[in-house]
């Protein structure tokens, strides 16, 4: 499996390295997003704002892991429609469903590439925060951090299948990506706490998996939090990771099945 | 021999969305039926072409085959083993290979695509080093391996995808219209290719869709005709002909034109067909007929025209080609 989804990252690695502007493009964009950060701290210039005290107070460092975690899910998330339909619209889906290949492995494998760079760009921010923006790293607990990171990992992998479940089938409109990014965005606690919203909104927003896992990191990167302090944005994940990947390996051999019923496995 | 591909009573009908409600009450959408208890039988190492017009089932057959459609009814066996659900494809033992260019990855070169669906086959490294070459060399494309796939022509991007298949070495071979996007020349490269390099050295079993007849008589040893979902022929090239005409063809040489006399002629007994010489250069007035395997009608039928005044200066048998008893089918079908 390693093997399997190593050359499809090789293989998206060449393919986009060959579009030589627009990787410069997609590269300088990973950096881009940090220099706003930059400014909008140099604004602010460290006031400490009281209803994000748990968090440390400092407005940009909260923004931060809001914004990695956010662009993370967006883009990964919707990593799995478009490397499905790009993979039927050039094509090449049929030819790689003859390979001794497994189906969820080539779907995951054909989004690595996406999933790769963002995680880079998660990476790029973050340490950005700590050289540019000058956040502390004794307020980092890296090992719930990492924790958080992949139980968050495995959900969006999940989701992700489920969409492109959904790109099988219906080819396009699909409606876990469109709800889960712009629901995400206004409710997550991105740019804001949750707390500040109605409570019935607060209660919308607990059943994203985004809400828990920003709370989580800000909590464990910000406020030096340990396993016992997050462990309800733990537990959460958990649950949602436990639950969604089978569903979603099920989920996604029935839309195969669709389409092959249907016959419209390369339709596009 | 054993049978390397068995069908039987392929039945395939597809759901159709007309509209919004069908895609929520998608258990009750209507469905249009394309296969209609397809039952074949190919033997071990033999070519057969698949043969008919368009919509006849030909694509949908092959893809029921290698597993990308699930068939509504019927049951598959390749090599004896139950295959139904299409997992002959997955474990290697049948590649299809579309008439699709677009197949491959075409900013990769040829080699790297072989890298690519090589590994992706579980094939190691040391074996790829050794296949890979060798399937490039075997297709023409040393030279090229390097180049980008978007920089081949379209002989080219096929015979790339004919060696992505033969990475496995599968046991049977389906092709979909192999040269469709070729030129006269290449097109007869393409037929000396599959049939001195695939079936004849390495005995791979060839189920190859075409519109083609003359590329299916030169490939094949054997025909299947379809016709509107339906398995209308099987045999050799002589033989489906004369199963799908029921009739034999005569030229009939005359001094002028028929006129009137072609519609008399046509309601004869036994008469099929009375039709303009196409393929055949007659100095003259010539025109074809089609009658039933009966050799008296003839004489009935000279006699009928020169009682109409048409002078008769020769009458001869002639074979019917495979494309023409293929065009009776659909004209009459």
């Amino acid at each position: 499996m390693a093997r399997d989804l190593w050359i499809l990252l090789w293989k998206d690695l060449r393919v986009a390295r060959s579009y030589r502007f627009a990787f410069f493009v997609q590269m300088v964009s990973i950096v881009a997003p940090l220099v706003l950060l930059v400014f909008l701290e140099r604004t602010l210039g460290g006031i400490s704002v009281p209803s994000i005290s748990e968090y440390g107070g400092n407005y940009v460092s909260f923004l931060l892991l809001g914004v990695v975690v956010t662009t993370f899910s967006a883009t990964s998330l919707g990593a799995f429609s478009q490397s499905l339909r790009t993979a039927q619209v050039t094509g090449t889906l049929e030819a790689l469903l003859f390979t001794k290949a497994r189906l969820p492995v080539l779907v995951i494998g054909m989004s690595l590439y996406p999933f790769v760079r963002e995680s880079l760009r998660m990476a790029i921010y973050i340490a950005g925060g700590f050289v540019v923006l000058g956040l502390a790293l004794d307020t980092v607990n890296l090992l719930p951090a990492l924790v958080v990171f992949a139980l968050f990992l495995t959900v969006m992998l999940s989701m992700g299948l489920m969409a492109a479940s959904f790109t099988l089938v219906f080819k396009q409109g699909d409606p876990i990506t469109l709800l889960l990014v712009a629901g995400s965005g206004f409710l997550s606690g991105v740019i804001y706490p949750v707390e500040v919203l109605p409570l019935w909104l607060q209660k919308v927003a607990l059943a994203l998996p985004q809400t828990h896992a920003i709370e989580g990191l800000r909590l464990s990167v910000l406020s030096n939090a340990s396993f016992s302090d997050i462990s309800a944005q733990l537990i959460v994940l958990g649950i949602f990771a436990v639950i969604m990947l089978p569903l979603a390996v099920v989920g996604f051999s029935v839309a195969m099945d669709q389409a092959r019923t249907e016959g419209s496995l390369a339709h596009f | 021999m054993a049978l390397a591909i068995e069908t039987e009573n392929i039945v395939k009908r597809f759901p159709v969305t007309n509209s919004l409600g069908d895609v929520f009450a998608f258990w009750k959408r209507p469905t249009v039926e394309v296969l209609r208890g397809v039952s074949l039988e190919i033997e071990a190492g033999e070519a057969t072409a698949l043969l008919g017009p368009n919509g006849a089932g030909k694509t949908t057959l092959l893809k029921i085959l290698a597993g990308l459609i699930l068939p509504t009814e019927g049951y598959i066996e390749i090599d004896g083993e139950d295959v139904t659900d299409g997992s002959a494809a997955r474990d290697g033992r049948l590649i299809y290979v579309s008439n699709e260019e677009r197949s491959m990855f075409w900013r990769l070169s040829g080699r790297e695509n072989l890298r690519v669906f090589a590994t992706l086959q579980h094939l190691g490294r040391a074996e790829q080093s050794r296949l890979i070459p060798e399937l490039l060399d075997l297709v023409g494309l040393t030279e090229h391996a390097d180049r980008p796939v978007m920089r081949y022509s379209s002989g080219m991007k096929q015979r790339l995808a004919i060696a992505r298949g033969l990475l496995v070495k599968p046991s049977v071979l389906l092709l979909d219209e192999p040269t469709r996007s070729l030129d006269p020349a290449g097109a007869r490269q393409m037929w000396n290719f599959i049939r001195t390099e695939l079936v004849e050295k390495l005995g791979t079993t060839l189920l190859m869709a075409t519109h083609n007849t003359e590329e299916a008589a030169a490939l094949c040893d054997r025909v299947a005709v379809l016709h509107n979902g339906e398995l209308r022929a099987h045999d050799t090239v002589s033989s489906v002909i004369s199963m799908l005409t029921g009739s034999e063809r005569w030229i009939i040489r005359t001094t002028g034109q028929w006129n009137g006399a072609t519609a008399s002629v046509q309601a004869l007994p036994g008469v099929h067909r009375v039709g303009e010489l196409t393929d055949v250069e007659v100095d003259g007035f010539a025109v074809e007929l089609h009658v039933d395997g009966s050799e008296d009608r003839i004489p009935v039928i000279v006699r009928h025209l020169v009682d109409s005044g048409v002078g008769v200066t020769g009458v001869e048998k002639a074979q019917v080609s495979l494309g023409a008893a293929i065009e009776q089918l659909s004209r009459t079908a």
